[in-house]
This record gives structure tokens, sequence and C-alpha cells, in this order.
């Protein structure tokens, strides 16, 4: 599936436009339309307690939204995109995704909340969970925490070296897939997998080894895959917390974007023990790629 | 341990008035600093309501207090929040065209599931698939009026699931089927209201070129979230266990509630979260669902029944009572009828029904305990009850802030884009000039003397 159309929802946050800009190197890998959605959330102008519905309100907040987005438009333009502006009233996460569907979009870009602790808000999370098609998560400045210390992070040229998290499962193949739909701007992509720590019984040394051996040949597996693509690839075993781990491994190589397919749990093992791309969505400062 | 409603100055009501004209006036006067601000305001009049009575009364203010939050703000949050979220997972899906025939089915079909589902509920889901309906239709207004009108009022007044002032009017003792006793007054109104319908969406029908009102889609007729009807079937369940099994009470920060209301709240709660996670979210988002609307109506309602306190107390009181001029001078159903609804249609409708009805109370039983008073109301003077119950459901329709369902139905035209008239165009133009004479007719059929 080539990337020739992405949906780009803005909140207008400061470096929105910033971040949409970055995304125009998708042009080398065939990206030809980009939708802009802007979505005024229902309550702001909707159900005044025993009033109804702020009519003047409502056309101030989409006339100011489309006036921005007609300027990023011609922008947009100039760089030879096709553009499609949408202002629309509505529940957010509902409202992405059914322009999404609507549009046949190939890619939804979602920004992400500053926040010293939670990266993420719940409405990325909700949007994420049920998409259907694959979610970048990006935002270009991101402020984060490591020890009570916060850092900034400027994210630039997020294709250039991924991180591929792999568990091996279908959503993982599918992702690899869509990953080599950039593989003109990838110039190294890191393959890894954490055994999640309490989650395999290996009572000796030889038979964590052995487990070792069978992971590492799944992974060698991936890594032809990518390298039949031509693509500088290395791999990574490790064990731990997955998340944790993961965002670790990125920080150390550099990393400019973290890839997962998205695995479905169900809502009681979600709820309990969470998910890795919650968990990913929660602490990763760099962008991420989720495909379904 | 009451308040002593005798002993309490008419002042003491002020921010309860406060309230009630917040809620009537800031919608009309300044409705964006009312959007942004309104659960300030509810706190605040709950706030100067509360601290005067807690001077002079600390013991029973904070008993009172206590026994309006468990015992009835609690209940009926927790009803409205339950009717609202299994209604907005049921969606109703079909290729319904928009004709006078079909619109005056669909308003009597809904008019009937008000009762079960609740105004709100059924205005939640009905309202849309009526406008989808319609969508081609050149004159869309008058089905929203009408809508609001028999949909969002009148049809919820047969059982206490159906409009708020009944369910308080069921947590303060009347027996869940006494209810019904509106059906011949409802009845009345809704087959007038309907043939009226009718023949005015038939001309305007009639206006319109065909092809205007030809509905393109194509889906068959089908309820999603039809499961949810269990659950729709389960709240009536529940409520008429916990009227009709006597356990043994517990005693919870010194307020003693019979352990079948805690048993049914809990019962009511868990069908509502069963209903929420076993719906597709896609249901909701058809729906448009949001917690919005019912997040609204608990902050207000937790200003209008905390500030409502001294009101109903003094009341209460009747004759010793310092509005004991009031209370003295109510002495007909008309009276209560009148008073009632003409207060409902201006006010919220929820506490209006309790103070006209606290007022009764306390014009022929002072003395008494509110559930023995009602008790004998009911025996000795029905006719007291029926119209204090039908003024606050019927009229409620009078104005978009006599009842909650009101706004939110029209909320949800306006953004459909359906024109809907102002304030004093819907009390003009059509709910003064259609609804009072009825309310006349019934008047001379029911309650004269």
């Amino acid at each position: 599936m080539a990337i020739e159309r992405i949906l780009f929802t803005t909140k207008f946050r400061e470096d929105d436009y910033q971040t949409l800009l970055e995304l125009t190197e998708l042009q080398k890998v065939g990206l030809k339309e980009i939708i802009l959605l802007h979505v005024i959330p229902r309550e702001e102008v909707a159900y005044v307690p025993f009033g109804g519905y702020l009519k003047e309100r409502a056309l101030e907040l989409s006339e100011g939204a489309r006036l921005r987005l007609k300027e990023w438009e011609e922008e947009l333009q100039i760089r030879g995109f096709k553009v499609k502006v949408m202002v629309e009233i509505g529940e957010p996460v509902a409202k992405i995704l059914q322009v999404s569907e609507e549009e046949k979009a190939n890619l939804l870009v979602i920004g992400r909340k500053r926040s010293t602790y939670h990266l993420i808000p719940e409405i990325s999370e909700r949007i994420v969970s049920r998409s259907n098609i694959p979610v970048l998560v990006y935002r270009k400045i991101v402020h984060f925490e490591i020890n009570g210390e916060i850092f900034q992070r400027e994210n630039t040229k997020v294709f250039t070296k991924p991180l591929f998290a792999t568990d091996f499962s279908a959503p993982s193949k599918r992702a690899i897939n869509f990953l080599l739909n950039f593989k003109d701007l990838i110039e190294k992509i890191f393959i890894v997998h954490i055994l999640k720590e309490g989650t395999f019984e290996a009572s000796t040394e030889e038979a964590l080894n052995r487990i070792e051996e069978e992971k590492k040949a799944k992974l060698c597996q991936v890594l032809k895959d990518f390298q039949a693509h031509n693509l500088k690839c290395s791999i990574f075993l490790g064990i731990g917390d997955p998340s944790k781990e993961i965002i670790a491994y990125a920080r150390e190589k550099e990393s400019t974007l973290i890839a997962i397919g998205k695995t479905g749990k169900g809502l009681l093992e979600s709820i309990l023990v969470g998910s890795l791309t919650k968990s990913l969505l929660h602490r990763s400062e760099i962008p991420l790629l989720i495909v379904p | 341990m009451a308040l002593p409603g005798q002993e309490l100055p008419v002042f003491s009501i002020l921010p309860f008035l406060g309230m009630l004209l917040s809620i009537a006036l800031f919608p009309l006067l300044a409705p964006r600093f009312w959007h942004r601000h309104y659960g300030k305001i509810s706190l605040f009049w709950a706030v100067i309501t509360a601290i005067p009575l807690w001077i002079w009364f600390p013991s029973e203010t904070t008993h009172t207090l206590l026994h309006v939050f468990l015992a009835e703000y609690i209940p009926f949050i927790i009803l409205l929040g339950t009717l609202y979220v299994i209604s907005g997972n049921i969606y109703i899906q079909g290729s319904f065209s928009g004709r006078p025939l079909f619109n005056t089915l669909y308003l009597l079909i809904g008019t009937g599931l008000a009762s079960i589902m609740g105004t709100t509920g059924a205005s939640v889901v009905l309202i849309r698939p009526l406008l989808r309906a319609n969508a081609n239709r050149r004159s869309k207004t008058h089905l929203v009026v009408f809508f609001i009108f028999l949909v969002s009022n009148i049809g919820g007044s047969l059982t206490p699931l159906g409009d708020p002032p009944l369910f308080l009017g069921y947590l303060k003792g009347v027996p869940f089927f006494w209810t019904l006793n509106l059906f011949y007054p409802m009845i009345l109104c809704t087959a007038s209201l309907l043939f009226i319908f009718y023949l005015f969406d038939r001309h305007l029908y009639s206006k319109e070129l065909p092809k205007e009102v030809v509905n393109e889609n194509n889906y068959s007729f089908t309820i999603k979230g039809f499961h949810n009807i269990i659950f729709l079937i389960g709240v009536p369940i529940a409520i008429l266990f916990s009227g009709n099994f006597h356990l043994p009470s517990i005693t919870f920060l010194g307020i003693d509630r019979p352990l079948q209301e805690w048993l049914r709240d809990i019962i009511l709660i868990i069908m509502g979260i069963l209903s929420y996670s076993l719906t597709s979210q896609d249901i909701r988002d058809k729906n448009e669902f949001t917690f919005f609307p019912i997040k609204e109506v608990a902050i207000l309602f937790f200003g209008i029944f905390i500030s409502m306190i001294p009101a109903l107390s003094i009341l209460q009181a009747g004759k010793e009572g310092p509005l004991r001029s009031i209370t003295e001078n109510l002495t007909t159903p008309i009276h209560y009828f009148w008073i009632t609804g003409l207060l409902s249609a201006f006010l919220d409708n929820a506490p209006t029904y309790l103070t006209l009805l606290s007022s009764c109370l306390g014009h022929f039983y002072t003395d008494l305990e509110v559930k023995e008073a009602l008790r004998l109301l009911i025996l000795e003077r029905p006719n007291y009850l029926l119209a204090i119950s039908c003024g606050a459901v019927f009229f409620g329709a009078l104005t978009y802030i006599g009842n909650a369902p009101n706004f939110i139905v029209r909320s949800i035209a306006e953004e459909k884009g359906v024109f809907m008239p102002t304030f004093f165009g819907y009390l003009f133009k059509y709910s003064l000039p259609l609804l009072s004479p009825l309310f006349l007719l019934i008047t001379i059929i029911f309650f004269r003397v």
C-alpha cells in the first residue's frame, strides 16, 4: 500500500505547522495528497445547559480554523501537494476515524499533548486503539522527563532511523510491509525483540540460551526481509519491560521513530496488564508508528 | 432530624430563586458565559444556601444535606445516567422517508417510549433518526417542536422513569404505578397534538416537491445494540424491586436507607456499565453519544438539590411556616395544576414539582412525615397529586428551559442545520398557541371542582 494520501489532524498547537512541513518529505515516497482536519469538540459549542447550540461561536471557531488551514494549504500546494481542508464539529475521536475512513487515507497523523509525564492524552490512545489504518503519533517538539529532569526533543526526519519492535505476530508482519513504503527515506533500521521478564520459563542457563537462539533466528528472518530491499539493518534481543527496553534502546541508537504492529488485546487484559502500544504512547518522546 | 421549616426565614429561599433564575436567564442573556461557568454558578448557589443553614442549625443541616445527597440526589443521577447510557447504546437505522404519516407514527411511538426510556434517553436516541428521515424536507422546525412537546415532555408522564419530577415523587413515596393515573390527560394531549401535527405536516409536505422528500439511503430497518432492550426492561424491574421488597436499613454517614434502595442503585450502575461495555463504540459514534449532557445535568442538579432545601422545608411547614400566605391560598387542584405548570415552564420542572408537592403536603398534613402525608394525599385527595404531576410534566414543554431534554434536542437540531425559533419565538409561535388550549381543556375535564 503506497502512502499517497495522509490525514493530518491538528488542534493548532504551536508546532503543528512545523510538524506538517516535516511530513512533506513523504513526497519522495509517493505522497500526493494531504487532508488537513481540525475537529471542534462538540461540547465547545453545543449542549449549552438549558440553552442549546452556540451558532455564532461555532461559526467563529469554524471560520478561524478554516482561515488558518487555508494558509497551510497554500504552502502545501506550492510544494506540489493536492490539499483538502476540513473543519468539523463533533466528538474528536469518532470524527477523526470517520474522516480517515471516508477519505480512504493511507496514514493518519495525530499529535500528542505536551506534558512532563503523560506524553499522550487519552484521546490519542483511543484513536490508536480503534483506527483501521496506520497511525503516526508525531509532534516535532516534545518535552519529556527522565529522572525528574525535563528535556526537549526535536523530532526531525522521522523516517531515517526507525526502530522496528516486533513480536513476530501477524500485525508485526504487516508493519514490515508498511515500513517498506518508506524505504527510500530509511538510512538504517533497528529490529528489536524484547523478551518480557517473567513470561518465559528458563530455569537453567541452557534453557535461556535455547530461547535466545530461537528468538534470534526469528529476528534474523525479519532482518532478511528488510535486507532483501537493500536496507541497512541491525538486530537486538533484550530482556525486561518491553516498552522501557524499546525506548531505552531507541534513545541509545538515536532512533527517529518506533514502529510496531498493533496487537489487539481483550478489554480485561488491557486493563489488567496494559498493552505495549499504550505503554509506548505514555512513555515515548520518539514518534510512534502503529500499524493495525 | 429535619430542618425546622417554621423557624427558617423567608430570605433563606433566595439562593434557590437565584439558582432557578440563573437557569432561566443566563442561557438567554449570556449563553457563552453560562456555558463556561455554569458549574461554578451552580456551586455558588449551593454554598450560599448551605453556609447560613449550618450556622443556624448545624446538626440538622448536616443531616439534611447528607440525606438529600445520599437518598435523593445520587439515586436521581444514577437513574438518569443509566437510562441515558442505555439509550445511547441503541441505534435505529432505516431508510425512513419523512412523510406525514411516518412522522406522526414516529412521534406516537416516541411518546410511548419516553415513559420507558426516560424523556432524556428517548430524546437523544430518537431525534437523530427523525432528522435523518426528514433530511430532504424543507420544513423541519415543526418536527422538532412537536418532538419536544411529545417525546421530551408529555410522553414521560406514565412512569417515574419518564420524567425527573415523577422519579423525585417516587423517591418521596409516590407508588411506582400511581403515575398511570396520568394516562387520560396524557392521551388527551397526545392525540390532540398528533392530530394537529399530522394536518400541519401534511400541509407543509404538499407544498414541497415530491422529489425533495425521497430518502435515497437504502438501509433496512435495524435496531443496533438491541441487547440493550434487556437493560431498558431491567431498569423498571430494579425500581419496582426497591419499592416492593422491604429489607433492613443500612446506616451510612448517619443516614438510614433501606438495603433495597442501595441494591437498586448498585444494580442500575452495573446495568449502565454492562450496557456500555457490551456495546460497540461504533453504535455510540453513530448516535454521537457523549457524556457531556448528563454531566451538565448532574452539575446543575447538585446546585438545585442543595439550594431548594430551605424552600422545601418552609413549604412543608405549611400553616406554621413563613410562607403560610401562599400555601393557604393554594386550595384547589386547579391552583396546583396551573401554579406547578407555569413555574415548571420557566423554571426546571423537577424542583418545581417537589416544591409544590411540599406545599400541598404542608397545607393538608402539616404535622405528618412526608411518606405518611403522601399516603394520605393519594388516599384522600389524589387529584391534587394528579394536578401537580400533570402541571410539572406537561408544562415542561412550554419553553426551552422547562425540561432538560428540550435543550438537548434543540442543540442537536441546530447542529444539524435545522432552524429553531428563539426562546420567545418558540413560546409565542408554537407552545402557547398549541399547548395552552389543551391545558385549559385538561383543567376543565380533570380538575374542575
